[in-house]
């Protein structure tokens, strides 16, 4: 009589179990987790310094394109010294107060406190400017502006006349 | 009726979350404390990774041929390389910057003491400490060292000697004789020990040194004069045990041309009287240069004579305590070890160094180019060490044929990992523990090199900070050496190149130049033949053999 008052089958428990689709999303989870933590990392780096600039020799043809115009560099010479001034590129390069320095042998003009067209030497195959006619006081000048620009900006090569780069490369 | 998109996801969420079970809690608290537990146990990097990235500076204009010149950090372009010790005479303002000095200021601050910011003593001087083997650890006062300094000083100048050439092993005598012959006016010239007799007598007559200290029974005596009979002082060091011997006894045929005479015998005659105060020579007279021998390894008859002068060895002194990260310099509560021969010059400066820092020094006659590791920790626990490649090559091939294990690897492999992060790995379990182990290669000459990994591996092998350094012989002190606190590895493991060296000293700078074999061809030449300038360099300018290159790092290493 017993096996009619057998009810319904109880519900078919289910098993616990790993592999259940929530716990297989968690596990991948986890393993993403711990591969990023224990990827090895690249050692940190800084951007790229700018390439040194090559120390050069000048002559005042190859020194002229050097006047802040499409992207140049602005250079300036004084007494034989070619410095960058492209920091100061509002003072020397195109549309500034001293604009005529640029690319040019500034040496006259700086000791007579000038920046008109014929403190430069007109024919750029010539002889550099010999400095005659500077007095003391003209000469003083000068000192002070060479030593102005040597604290301030970068010594990136040396002027010579045209016949001179002929001859040491002859 | 067709349900939305919505409530079709809400089904699949909901018969998703239907599967939750005992493991899913599990997996859920594994992950949450996977990603609080680095919240709790986060170590930082022991120095600004930034601070990695570009090690020296370098100049904005370059030689066509040339590369930039490099400089260390502490000394950027436009301001003069470090050239002395700074050292401030009592009456002297406290702001000025004192003069350069030279050893006799070096001992000068080993009686002096450490000294605290206002001048006052606060702990007592470094100790020099003899090792011998496993029998005795000997501590001597620095009043003693003063005692036997002035009685040697004394004895060579009463002779008129004005060179002699220093043969021992490392021991305090040999400091002894380095300190009494430069406050006595005497030229030191250190000789490599354990070499045969003719590569001595080659040395002895090149460098034309009339007197020498020789540790007793070290070289045989009449071959010695028969190979160069202008020899005429010699100085015994017996050790204790063979004190007894008769070690005055003139070979036959010499007569009365050559004085021997036993250390010991030096130093007893004026024990009684007080000769514990520094000699009375001014600051002004000059102090003699110092000469160093090295032998080349791979042809023992050829050995290069160095002149340094007491201004390149201040300023690779001076240089080598300020190249330590200020909470990492040597004080007076290190002892440094040197395994390797003081006759390097390179151990001699960073020795020096520890001396003018007030560390205590031990000396092991054991020491040598291939001493074993564990001899340092003989008898006593040295906190920085000096050891050569070969020493550390050894050491870690023995380390890693004994780590077979599973679980030793996977606890190195973490703790390498944490070294790659940047900061050190406690390491507990490691009984004889430096803090700081100095490690060189010298240009041109055969020794190991070390690769980066093998510097890594080092660094949990032994517990300690490793610093990797580049010398050669014109150069006092280093050329260029790691940054303490540089931990990386960027070594591509197929192709194992020789570590890298760090960045150059503040004691000099360097270039890269174009030679024959080797033509620039980048925008920015980084390869080349090295070019070493500045006060540490003998003659002001020496030229390394090699092509050497420089990292993106800015730091200094062996080109192809």
């Amino acid at each position: 009589m017993a096996s009619h008052e057998a009810g319904p089958p109880p519900p078919a428990v289910e098993a616990a179990t790993i592999t259940s689709p929530i716990n297989l999303i968690l596990l991948a989870l986890l393993f993403v987790l711990v591969y990023f933590r224990l990827r090895p990392a690249a050692p940190q780096t800084l951007p790229k310094a700018p390439d040194p600039i090559v120390f050069r020799t000048f002559a005042p043809p190859d020194l002229k394109p050097f006047n802040g115009e499409g992207n140049m560099p602005v250079y300036l010479a004084v007494r034989g010294k070619v410095f960058d001034v492209t920091s100061g590129r509002n003072f020397y390069g195109p549309g500034g107060p001293y604009e005529n320095f640029a690319g040019r042998d500034a040496t006259r003009g700086l000791a007579c406190g000038s920046f008109d067209e014929d403190m430069l030497t007109k024919d750029l195959e010539g002889p550099l400017d010999d400095l005659k006619g500077l007095g003391v006081d003209e000469l003083q000048a000068l000192q002070d502006w060479e030593d102005r620009f040597t604290e301030k900006y970068l010594v990136v090569g040396k002027l010579i006349s045209v016949g001179e780069k002929q001859m040491s490369a002859a | 009726m067709s349900s939305s998109l919505l409530q079709q996801l809400d089904a699949q969420l909901d018969s998703l979350f239907a599967g939750w079970n005992i493991y899913t809690t599990l997996i859920c608290i594994v992950l949450g404390l996977y990603l609080v537990y680095p919240l709790f146990y986060y170590t930082e990097p022991d120095t600004h990774p930034m601070l990695l990235a570009r090690q020296s500076s370098n100049s904005y204009v370059r030689q066509p041929g040339e590369s930039a010149i490099y400089r260390s950090l502490e000394t950027p372009h436009g301001y003069s390389l470090k050239s002395g010790l700074n050292v401030k005479d009592p009456g002297a303002p406290k702001w000025s910057s004192g003069r350069d000095g030279d050893l006799r200021d070096i001992w000068a601050q080993v009686l002096k003491g450490p000294t605290g910011p206002d001048g006052n003593p606060n702990g007592s001087p470094g100790k020099i400490i003899s090792v011998l083997g496993k029998e005795e650890v000997i501590e001597h006062q620095t009043s003693e060292v003063m005692h036997d300094i002035n009685s040697l000083g004394h004895h060579l100048q009463s002779h008129g000697r004005r060179h002699v050439a220093i043969y021992l092993p490392n021991s305090v005598e040999m400091v002894v004789s380095l300190f009494a012959a430069t406050l006595y006016g005497v030229t030191p010239i250190l000789v490599p020990f354990d070499h045969p007799v003719h590569v001595i007598a080659s040395i002895v007559r090149n460098t034309k040194t009339d007197c020498i200290i020789a540790a007793a029974g070290s070289l045989p005596l009449d071959g010695l004069l028969q190979l160069y009979p202008g020899l005429k002082h010699v100085i015994w060091v017996a050790e204790r045990s063979s004190r007894h011997m008769d070690w005055n006894e003139v070979p036959e045929g010499v007569g009365g041309k050559v004085e021997i005479i036993v250390w010991h015998e030096i130093v007893e005659e004026k024990r009684n009287s007080a000769l514990t105060e520094l000699p009375s020579t001014s600051s002004e007279s000059p102090s003699p240069n110092v000469i160093t021998i090295s032998i080349s390894a791979t042809d023992p008859e050829k050995h290069e004579v160095v002149e340094f002068t007491q201004k390149n060895l201040v300023a690779a002194v001076a240089a080598q305590i300020s190249a330590l990260p200020v909470s990492q310099r040597l004080g007076p509560s290190d002892i440094l070890l040197p395994l390797t021969p003081l006759t390097d010059q390179y151990s001699l400066t960073v020795t020096l160094a520890a001396l003018f820092s007030n560390s205590s020094i031990a000396l092991s006659s054991v020491s040598g180019l291939t001493a074993d590791y564990v001899v340092a920790f003989r008898s006593i626990t040295p906190s920085v060490l000096i050891a050569s490649t070969q020493t550390l090559s050894t050491l870690h091939s023995e380390k890693a044929t004994a780590q077979a294990g599973l679980m030793q690897k996977i606890d190195h492999w973490r703790r390498a990992r944490s070294l790659a992060a940047g900061s050190m790995p406690r390491v507990a379990g490691i009984t004889a523990k430096p803090r700081l182990i100095y490690t060189f290669e010298r240009a041109a000459s055969d020794s190991t090199s070390l690769t980066n990994s093998q510097v890594s591996d080092l660094r949990v092998y032994t517990g300690a900070h490793i610093i990797n350094a580049f010398t050669a012989t014109g150069v006092a002190g280093a050329i260029s050496q790691t940054n303490l606190f540089d931990y990386r590895t960027c070594d591509d493991l197929d192709s194992p190149v020789p570590a890298h060296y760090g960045p150059p000293l503040s004691s000099v700078e360097i270039k890269l130049i174009e030679t024959p074999g080797h033509k620039s061809t980048d925008e920015n030449f980084v390869e080349g033949q090295l070019i070493v300038e500045g006060p540490a360099v003998a003659g002001g300018t020496a030229t390394i053999d090699g092509v050497m290159k420089i990292t993106d790092n800015n730091t200094l290493c062996y080109g192809r």
